[in-house]
């Protein structure tokens, strides 16, 4: 029934940037079988930042990886920028909650990775790589090891990363998770500034709901078991916003709208984790 | 940061003072005990009278012959089983039907002690060279092949996920990322190696030769010219010193990276 109801939207949309159209995934292993994503429906348009809130298990992880095309999915359809999902494209980039620098390669070279993989323009992506480190923040810090760098300039460097091969899709999968407070409130506000000029697609999977209602125009609320989508929230706080922003009454709404959606409960243990 | 680099190097320096010194007083201590006759001269020569017969060796031409042979073997030794280890450990590390089916067996057979089988080479090689070059080879091969294996799934997950999302294909993600993770790990098995590949040519060679250092051991004993032992089992210290020297250089110019940031 949801086919109906979206087949309206999707003739209204035809140009979204990301359709996940009746998704579904189930992890079966040894007898039992844990349904990680019921029934997916999501189109995101082009520009805009969405985020993906939940609990572990709910799938977000999961949902995130698949329009990647790192994960396979059981039923439905994903579609970026009008071709199916798939690893290796050169319009969609993720940045994971690890840095993932290879510690042979300088922070230079760690940035032009994707380059070398993919066999771009060398000198011309070496001259962008540059700009991007500036960009970023880590000018003076191109030819230092990535150990060498805290973990918040680290995750500056991957963003890098992930912005010198120009992908116009960004997935980023809880990029700032593993950051101390501070630096991911910093790095938060940042990245809305990047986004403001470059205007790039991002999907941005977090369980932190502040961060979500700070980032995004429009807020998909997932709970586990199965893994669904419960809402899809649209945020209309000025930009750009603050920490303070999240402290007006609009926010706080959105925020216990959310919390209320989510069940309150922290949701599934950290060992139940599915993805 | 020039304080800090300062007092790495005199650090360094003192790495290096301590065993000397504690070298010294040792050799002091032996030269004294064996001048006053504390201990026999016959059975432990004082190391000047070592150092003596060091020195004559030298001064010998079937001496060169004899290390050029044993040197030959280990190194011969070390690249034949080195490389097809390294071979093997890739093809092992890389397919996982090779590692369910061969790793477990590599890994009994390494658990031979393999000195048990060197008298097969003799009887499977012949009493030339080449018995004592396999041998070495096969002492070489085992730690090598399970050092590539290990280090061939150091990568974490998360590296791997990131060169799949840039499309990387199985080759891109061997040389851009398995590759130099597990370049720490195999430069380990080939430390472990290289002395290795010297026992095995030695061991070769007190089973059956005629030629090479370890013949020397076993006919300076049984002629109880102990300190021409002595001098010879110094020659093949400082060999296996060299090829310490060797890997440690290699390991400084390859994994300056892994170095540091241990």
């Amino acid at each position: 029934m949801h086919l109906s109801h979206r087949s309206g939207a999707a003739a209204a949309n035809a140009a979204a940037a990301i359709r996940v159209d009746s998704v579904t995934k189930t992890y079966r292993s040894k007898g039992h079988s844990v349904q990680a994503i019921e029934t997916a429906d999501l189109d995101i348009r082009p520009g805009e930042f969405v985020s993906l809130v939940g609990p572990s298990g709910c799938g977000k992880s999961t949902l995130l990886k698949m329009i990647a095309g790192l994960e396979a999915w059981d039923d439905g359809s994903i579609t970026v920028n009008g071709g199916p999902a798939s690893s290796g494209r050169r319009d969609t980039g993720i940045m994971l909650q690890s840095a993932t620098m290879l510690p042979w390669r300088t922070v230079l070279q760690n940035v032009l990775l994707p380059v070398q993989v993919m066999g771009l323009d060398y000198p011309a992506a070496k001259a962008r790589a540059l700009e991007l480190l500036a960009l970023v923040g880590l000018e003076g810090f191109e030819n230092r090891h990535a150990w060498e760098l805290s973990g918040g300039m680290q995750q500056r460097a991957s963003l890098a990363r992930l912005l010198v091969f120009e992908p116009d899709i960004l997935l980023m999968d809880e990029p700032f998770a593993a950051l101390d407070e501070f630096t991911r409130e910093r790095l938060d506000i940042e990245l809305q500034a990047l986004q403001s000029s470059l205007g790039r697609t991002i999907v941005y999977v977090t369980h932190n709901i502040g961060e979500a209602v700070m980032l995004s125009d429009r807020i998909v609320v997932m709970t586990p078991r199965p893994g669904r989508i419960v809402d899809v929230i649209p945020v209309e706080l000025p930009r750009p916003r603050t920490e303070e922003t999240l402290s007006s009454p609009a926010a706080l709404a959105l925020i216990a709208r959310i919390r209320r959606e989510l069940g309150f409960a922290p949701g599934a243990e950290a060992g139940e984790e599915v993805a | 940061m020039s304080t800090d680099v300062v007092a790495r190097a005199t650090r360094k320096r003192l790495d290096w003072a301590l065993p000397i010194a504690a070298l010294l007083v040792i050799l002091a201590v032996l030269e004294v005990l064996a001048r006053t006759g504390a201990i026999n001269r016959l059975i432990f020569p004082a190391p000047t009278a070592i150092l003596e017969a060091l020195v004559g060796l030298m001064g010998q031409e079937f001496f060169w012959s004899n290390l050029g042979v044993t040197w030959f073997e280990a190194v011969a030794g070390f690249l034949i089983g080195g490389s097809v280890g390294f071979a093997a450990g890739t093809l092992i590390g890389l397919n996982s039907f090779a590692r369910r089916s061969l790793y477990p067996l590599a890994v009994a057979i390494q658990s031979t002690p393999q000195v048990a089988i060197a008298p097969l080479f003799l009887i499977w090689f012949g009493f030339g060279i080449e018995p004592r070059v396999f041998f070495a080879a096969t002492t070489c091969f085992f730690p090598i092949l399970v050092a590539v294996v290990v280090g061939l799934n150091t990568a974490d997950q998360d590296s791997r996920t990131l060169l799949l999302s840039f499309g990387a294909s199985k080759w891109t993600m061997y040389r851009r990322l398995l590759l130099p993770a597990s370049l720490p790990t195999t430069l380990a098995g080939v430390r472990t190696s290289v002395p290795l590949s010297l026992v095995g040519a030695i061991v070769g060679e007190f089973v059956g030769g005629n030629l090479g250092l370890g013949v020397l051991i076993t006919t300076f004993n049984s002629q109880l010219k102990i300190d021409m032992t002595f001098a010879v089992v110094i020659v093949l210290a400082l060999l296996g010193f060299g090829g310490y020297v060797l890997v440690e250089l290699l390991d400084r110019r390859l994994l300056a990276w892994h170095r540091r940031r241990a």
